[in-house]
């Protein structure tokens, strides 16, 4: 695996784990009552991995994906992200970890509608301490995902595929420790899923990308390094699913997993 | 964060935000244009009113006799003397009439000015001056040269559009005839600003009045002595002072000031109250956008700084926009203050006062946009993985709303000039909003409780009402004000001209009254006659003073008027004494019978008339006037016969008094002046319509500044709609899953505000009553009362408001698929 192009300059403070996470909990209101989300998942994540996050609707993923991308904070636990413990930080410390050490990329793009392709990949950047050469920063960011003719481009003169391309794009122009995608292929047709999921092969393979990816899809999961599958808030044991309570759910969940990873 | 990339990111959200952004945008210039206007139209007052107060008198000091309406010639000589001996510099005689009524040579219309002043040429001004638009490169001297000539101001030659050498008929002073005058001269300005006015030489006064004791003041300059007031004030003189002059014109000043520029706040802050809650929409439509930036690691002050910038373009372009629309809304209010003011304003645009507008318009859209800017900062980026409510930041909301309390305090100290004022405006606002909120609110909750038969629809209307309990308050709050602005000042301009009418009297009584020489008798007569009106009572009217048998002079008796015996009795009541019309005999007013004066019949008065010729009268009674409707006085009147009047060897003024059928009124007026040119012809119509236009322009003006209130509520309803539908799209689209149609989500909204429109409505009018009543018991004269009818109609106003502003906003986003909502879950 390469790890320098994307970080040349890096000096981690944890050479081998980009993330570590311990005993991590979340408990949230609903209604009067109070339900435990996430229950002591615990985990780590290698540089240059890509992890696949699996699980039925109501698992807990978006909550996990949620912590570990600094948008929320566990009621307990302790998460460690390029060795920085981020777990108790103040939103605007959480804020600059989102900026320099986290890509995120959503389902649906979350573009901005009114900028081009080019001004959405710069956005991250004028958030950032490194204020230099962010137009060319960002397009070659574009042309690393293969839009350079489209930077001109607003998002509703672009297609799905080359939407999710453009957040792509967005993602990475920070050089972030860790890119996670929140079912980055869940509104997109089967031939541009497929071509998402090339390129994702290709930033993981060629750039050494930590990838976390949360996911139905099987062909991505089949392309990540390791699957993790959250059922009920908690993990299952690598590789092995925790049977889940028998209803009709669990049994298509099951059936689509199709004997998972 | 790049200062370039955040305007070019503001630049385009604003372009995106499409309608929202041109809302907010024509709130904020709304606002601007409310308060630039009126700044730019007190500069222009307070440029006049303040301007020395030297010219305003005319010379360094202007002086009359108390309790003498003309000087003396010994007054004059006196004066004269202290010329002489240097004490005096400079004198500059004025005889002032003040509203005297005239019409074109040859027109039936009867026009109005403010005063008439008969002055000097020679001397004329001491102070100032007097240029003329026309006749060009001409001078006040040269063009009054001539008597019977005179120089109109430019307002009072527009309004009756007058130019140079027209013929107008000038109506004397009680007990002289009219007189024609030709119009030789319009001045631009006078020294002391004031409109309205007729400038003649003292000859014509003279010949006006048909006396040679006319000049009513005389303005003078000190000498090299310096200032000698407290000798003239000694020698019995009164001594109006430019100190006097300028305080009860910097009096004025502040009054107009602070009248003019509290309404151009107001103006501002229903612009402010759009521009907030449009803002409100705006963000909340931008949640997941401000959720995107904060997952790219934008912190608050990022998007502070982000939407500032934003909304500080948007408000310097509303405020410019709304800058350029106060100088042609200038325009109308300047013509409309010269004209009921008497004002000869000079059009004058303060550039400082446009650019100011730029920057309050900025602040304002700062100021209004904080609670909505830092909501969004609030925002939380979860927000993107899951469907999460905005928090709820009550601390915030009130400590924000605390400062944006402050903030606005400064601004109207800053405009009104006063510290006290500013602060006193702003609380009076919010105890005044909290307490109306509360009673309101609670009226509300109490009525959507109840258990009314409706359609179901109806039952889900109370309930989306119940669900937001703080945008409804607003809305009603915003109504109510507008209905009960409206209420109250329309009934009280209603109730202000019914007494007008009561006292001017309608068109009916004796409603014609013609003025003229007694050469112009049979004329007057033929006329009459030819226009089948009979029932006229003619008298023959001389102006006097009156002295009892020692000499005191009798100030309340100033004319003598001659009747036909078999006619004299016919608009009085005689209540002592006995007429049978021999000469040398008088009525006088049965006020004279008691205290002070305690005539009886047969007590002798001494009569002068202005030429100086002298008659003893012996009285032979006492009279009342007849309650009828007419348009003369008589109660300064000694009544005498017409075979009296010849021993004065004088010339009278014939008037005539009649019955017109009211449907005639107008046609007569016209014809009679017309076929009558030297004669002043007036009618009750005329009197009216000069009213009726003055209550109409105060009308027009105070209902729309209460209008005001009903605009902001249009815009806080469109507001509230808008911001429930970002809220309500997901429950939108259930309902329709579920079987809604369109129509029937529009109606149920619909329903809501109905509701809401109907409550404020009511409880608006309820308000005018007790409020009239407490106006009616302090001031018992007042008799205010809101007819059922404009209640009822006000009420429906709310309601179509309300109805009307749920349509506009609410028409595409209640026709959404359903799919397309909750797919974007």
């Amino acid at each position: 695996m390469q790890h320098t192009q994307l970080h040349p300059e890096a000096h981690p403070a944890d050479p081998v784990h980009t993330v570590t996470a311990r005993d991590l909990t979340r408990r949230l209101p609903v209604g009067e009552d109070t339900v435990d989300i996430l229950k002591g998942v615990s985990f780590d994540i290698r540089r240059g991995e890509w992890i696949a996050l699996m699980g039925p609707s109501g698992s807990g993923k978006s909550t996990l994906l949620g912590i570990l991308a600094g948008l929320d904070t566990p009621t307990s636990g302790q998460i460690l992200l390029d060795g920085i413990d981020i777990t108790r930080m103040r939103e605007r410390e959480l804020a600059r970890i989102r900026n320099r050490k986290i890509g995120i990329v959503f389902q649906s793009f979350n573009l901005i509608a009114g900028l081009t392709a080019q001004e959405n990949v710069e956005v991250p950047l004028y958030a950032g301490a490194d204020g230099q050469n962010i137009s060319e920063r960002a397009g070659a960011m574009l042309e690393l995902v293969g839009l350079a003719d489209r930077r001109h481009h607003r998002p509703n003169q672009l297609s799905g595929g080359q939407q999710q391309r453009v957040a792509i794009a967005r993602a990475l122009v920070t050089r972030p420790a860790l890119l996670i995608a929140d079912e980055p292929t869940g509104n997109l047709d089967s031939a541009t899923s497929a071509q998402m999921l090339d390129l994702f092969a290709r930033l993981h393979t060629e750039l050494g990308v930590t990838l976390f990816v949360a996911t139905h899809d099987q062909s991505i999961a089949a392309c990540a390094d390791r699957v993790l599958h959250l059922v009920d808030g908690q993990l299952a044991a690598p590789e092995e699913p925790i049977q889940p309570m028998p209803n009709a759910a669990s049994e298509q969940v099951a059936a689509l997993d199709g004997g998972g990873a | 964060m790049k200062l370039r990339f955040a305007l070019h990111y503001a630049l385009r959200s604003l372009r995106r935000s499409g309608r929202h952004t041109l809302l907010a945008l024509a709130c904020i210039a709304f606002g601007v244009m409310s308060l630039v206007a009126l700044q730019l139209l007190t500069a222009m007052i307070t440029t006049v009113l303040f301007t020395d107060p030297r010219a305003v008198l005319g010379g360094d000091v202007r002086l009359t006799r108390a309790g003498a309406r003309t000087l003396t010639a010994d007054d004059l000589v006196s004066l004269t003397a202290r010329q002489e001996a240097g004490t005096l510099d400079g004198l500059t005689p004025f005889s002032a009439t003040y509203a005297p009524m005239f019409r074109r040579a040859g027109s039936g219309r009867i026009l109005f000015a403010n005063r008439v002043f008969g002055v000097d040429p020679a001397t004329f001004p001491q102070v100032g001056a007097v240029p003329l638009q026309a006749p060009p490169e001409s001078d006040l001297a040269t063009v009054l040269a001539q008597p019977l000539s005179a120089v109109v101001t430019r307002d009072l030659a527009a309004s009756a559009e007058l130019a140079v050498g027209d013929r107008i008929i000038l109506g004397g002073s009680q007990g002289r005839a009219p007189q024609e005058l030709t119009i030789t001269g319009i001045a631009t300005n006078l020294p002391d600003q004031r409109g309205g006015t007729l400038l003649y030489s003292l000859e014509t006064a003279r010949r006006m009045a048909g006396q040679d004791e006319v000049i009513t003041s005389v303005a003078v300059r000190w000498g090299a002595q310096g200032d000698r007031t407290d000798e003239l004030t000694a020698a019995g003189w009164d001594v109006e002072t430019p100190a006097m002059v300028r305080a009860e014109r910097e009096r004025l000043g502040d009054l107009f000031a602070f009248m003019l520029k509290g309404a151009g706040l107001l103006g501002l802050l229903v612009g402010g109250i759009g521009v907030a809650t449009t803002l409100q929409v705006t963000l909340a439509r931008r949640t997941l956008e401000i959720a995107t930036l904060k997952t790219l690691g934008y912190r608050r002050r990022d998007l502070l700084a982000l939407f500032g910038i934003e909304l500080v373009l948007l408000g310097t372009s509303g405020g410019a926009v709304g800058s350029v629309a106060a100088v042609g809304l200038a325009f109308p209010l300047m013509t409309l203050m010269q004209r009921t003011g008497n004002l000869l304003l000079a059009w004058q645009v303060d550039p400082a006062i446009l650019l100011s507008g730029l920057l309050v318009g900025a602040v304002t859209a700062l100021i209004c946009g904080m609670h909505a800017l830092f909501r969004a900062g609030a925002v939380r980026p979860a927000v993107l993985l899951r469907n999460l409510p905005l928090p709820r930041m009550w601390s915030l909301t009130l400590g924000l709303y605390g400062l944006l309390g402050l903030l606005f305090a400064a601004i109207s100290s800053l405009i009104l000039g006063s510290l006290v004022y500013g602060v006193g405006v702003v609380l009076f606002a919010l105890v005044a909003l909290g307490g109306l909120g509360l009673l309101l609110g609670l009226l509300c909750a109490g009525i959507v409780r109840l258990r009314l038969p409706g359609p179901r629809a109806l039952t889900l209307a109370r309930n989306n009402i119940r669900r937001q309990p703080l945008r409804v308050v607003m809305v009603l709050i915003a109504l109510f004000a507008g209905v009960f602005s409206i209420g109250f000042t329309g009934a009280t301009m209603l109730s202000a001209r019914n007494e007008i009418v009561r006292h001017t009297g309608s068109n009916t009584g004796y409603n014609l009254a013609l003025q003229g020489s007694p050469s112009d008798a049979p004329a007057i007569a033929a006329q009459l006659a030819e226009h089948n009106i009979a029932d006229v009572h003619t008298s023959t009217v001389l102006p006097v003073s009156v002295a009892t048998s020692d000499g005191t002079p009798v100030e309340n008796l100033t004319v003598m008027q001659g009747r036909a015996t078999n006619d004299a009795l016919w608009d009085i009541e005689l209540v002592a004494g006995e007429w049978n019309g021999a000469a040398k005999t008088a009525l006088v007013p049965a006020a004279f019978s008691q205290a002070p004066w305690h005539w009886s019949p047969g007590t002798a008065v001494q009569v002068e008339t202005t030429a100086g010729a002298t008659i003893t009268l012996t009285l032979a009674g006492f009279y009342e006037p007849r309650d009828i409707e007419r348009l003369v006085r008589v109660e300064n009147s000694l009544l005498v016969s017409d075979a009296t009047l010849p021993a004065l060897d004088a010339t009278p003024a014939v008037n005539y008094e009649a019955r017109v059928a009211p449907d005639r009124l107008d046609g007569v007026t016209t014809a009679l002046g017309t076929a009558l040119p030297q004669t002043l012809v007036v009618s009750r119509a005329d009197l009216n319509a000069r009213m009726a236009q003055a209550y109409t322009n105060l009308f027009a003006f105070v209902v729309a500044v209460a209008g005001l209130a009903f605009v902001a509520g249009a815009v806080l309803i469109a507001n509230a709609v808008g911001l429930a539908l970002v809220e309500r799209r997901r429950e939108m689209g259930i309902l329709k899953a579920v079987g809604f149609s369109s129509g029937r989500v529009l109606s149920v909204m619909l329903l809501e505000y109905a509701l809401l429109g109907l409550i404020s409505g009511v409880a608006g009018i309820a308000v005018v009553v007790p409020a009239q009543a407490v106006i009616n018991r302090l001031q018992p004269t007042a008799q205010l009362a809101l007819a059922p009818q404009h209640g009822l109609a006000l009420v429906g106003i709310a309601v179509v408001i309300a109805l009307g502003s749920v349509l506009l906003v609410a028409w595409r986003p209640t026709h959404v698929y359903p799919l397309v909502v909750l797919r974007e879950e």
